[in-house]
């Protein structure tokens, strides 16, 4: 009853070392997962992607996938609550993608960002977008 | 032919009017807009450039909403200053004794020439004290490379970027900046003189005071609303909203086609209406 007690302890032991192990890189890496984004964007209108936490001070990353009708978007990152980061703008067409060099991390340590959108010309009607970002890169 | 000491006088008086002192005033108000949102807004221009003052002028920098807010108002600009040429002398009664002397041709075509001259300057003023005051505060006119995609389409977004290099200015902004600049001078003073020349010949037909005014702008809002209206048939790069702001590029060769489609349909255009209300008024006189 003993030896089987023991044996129940150190298997319980090695599965929390070894799960603990399994996500230790994760601890230790930045926040650099892709994640979709999606606008519909109209005129002069703004679109923000999710907030997500910046992590270290490595630039952003947004990659437009589709933006309909062969348009132009620009974007830059911005604060949870729109806050300056000193983000750099960047232009996509479908399938560009971009590192957005910001101060984000530097200015307010860990914090949510979101990267903004918008058209980067005064286009009439909607621009459908999608893609993906991330708030750190690699 | 034309009455050139009317044409004289009524680009005079224009030039020295309320209205001309009123577009300047929104061209001031255009190049702080330009300015605040080119340097005060949530994003920062890459640090370490060579310096030019086209980094602060409109439709040549790809920051700022300035160059947006100007197209949009440039028919209203140009139809303000030039596009009551005629309405006003028949409004002060003076079209009547006109009339008699100089014959409604005449009339018709000196009113039609001193509103594109007007027209012309209403709609660059706002571009030409962009480009003086931008010139004063920043004397420097160094070039800007704008080829930062790669093949991958990796866009090195660390440098900055004046005019992108898939825009249809770059080879004559590389070549020339001058020349560059010159020819978007002489387009929008083109564009701006047939908006104008639109209101002129829509004016003959108006009873009210300024509703002609409004006409080259309200024409040139469906034009813009058009590609989402027809469902992309008609692209956007055929409004001068798009072609007359070439700093942010993006066009691949199927839109260049389109864009200089528009330059042609843009000048076009507007010289088929005014020829056709100006042949209207006629036709409709004689009979």
């Amino acid at each position: 009853m003993l030896l089987k007690n023991l044996k129940k302890k150190g298997m319980a032991v090695a599965l929390a070392l070894a799960a603990s192990l399994s996500f230790a890189p994760a601890a230790f890496a930045n926040n650099h997962a892709d994640t979709g984004w999606s606008a519909y964007l109209s005129s002069w209108q703004t679109s923000d992607t999710p907030n997500r936490q910046k992590q270290d001070a490595s630039s952003g990353y947004i990659k437009a996938t589709s933006v309909s009708n062969g348009r132009t978007i620009c974007s830059w990152m911005l604060g949870y609550s729109n806050e300056d980061v000193n983000s750099a703008t960047v232009n996509l067409k479908s399938g560009q993608y971009q590192y957005v060099h910001n101060y984000a991390y530097q200015k307010f340590g860990r914090k949510q960002v979101h990267m903004r959108l918008q058209h980067a010309y005064a286009y009439s009607g909607t621009t459908q977008a999608y893609g993906v970002w991330s708030p750190d890169s690699a | 032919m034309i009455n050139t000491s009317l044409a004289k006088a009524q680009i005079s008086r224009s030039l020295t009017s309320l209205r001309m002192v009123s577009v300047i005033a929104m061209s001031i108000a255009l190049f702080l807009i330009q300015y605040s949102t080119t340097h005060y807004a949530g994003f920062r221009l890459a640090p370490g450039h060579e310096l030019t003052f086209l980094s602060d002028v409109m439709l040549f920098s790809c920051h700022g909403t300035g160059s947006g807010l100007y197209l949009f108002i440039l028919p209203f600009l140009a139809a303000l200053v030039g596009g009551s040429v005629a309405a006003i002398e028949r409004h002060s009664r003076r079209m009547s004794g006109m009339l008699g002397r100089e014959g409604r041709g005449k009339i018709m075509n000196t009113s039609l020439a001193s509103g594109f001259v007007l027209g012309g300057i209403g709609g660059l003023s706002p571009l030409l004290i962009n480009l003086v005051v931008a010139a004063i505060m920043n004397p420097h006119m160094n070039f800007i490379n704008g080829d930062v995609v790669d093949a991958t389409g990796l866009v090195d977004g660390s440098k900055y970027v004046l005019i992108y290099s898939d825009s249809w200015l770059y080879p004559l902004y590389r070549f020339n900046q001058p020349l560059a600049i010159l020819t978007v001078m002489l387009m929008v003073f083109i564009l701006s003189g047939l908006f104008a020349d639109i209101a002129v010949a829509a004016s003959f037909f108006t009873t009210h005071r300024y509703v002609e005014v409004l006409i080259p702008f309200v024409l040139s809002m469906l034009w813009w609303m058009l590609p989402g209206m027809t469902n992309f048939l008609v692209p956007d790069q055929w409004s001068h909203m798009i072609f007359l702001f070439p700093a942010p590029g993006g066009a691949d060769s199927r839109q260049l086609v389109q864009i200089f489609v528009g330059m042609a349909l843009s000048v076009c255009l507007p010289v088929v209406i005014s020829a056709s209300l100006v042949a209207f008024k006629r036709s409709r006189d004689v009979s």
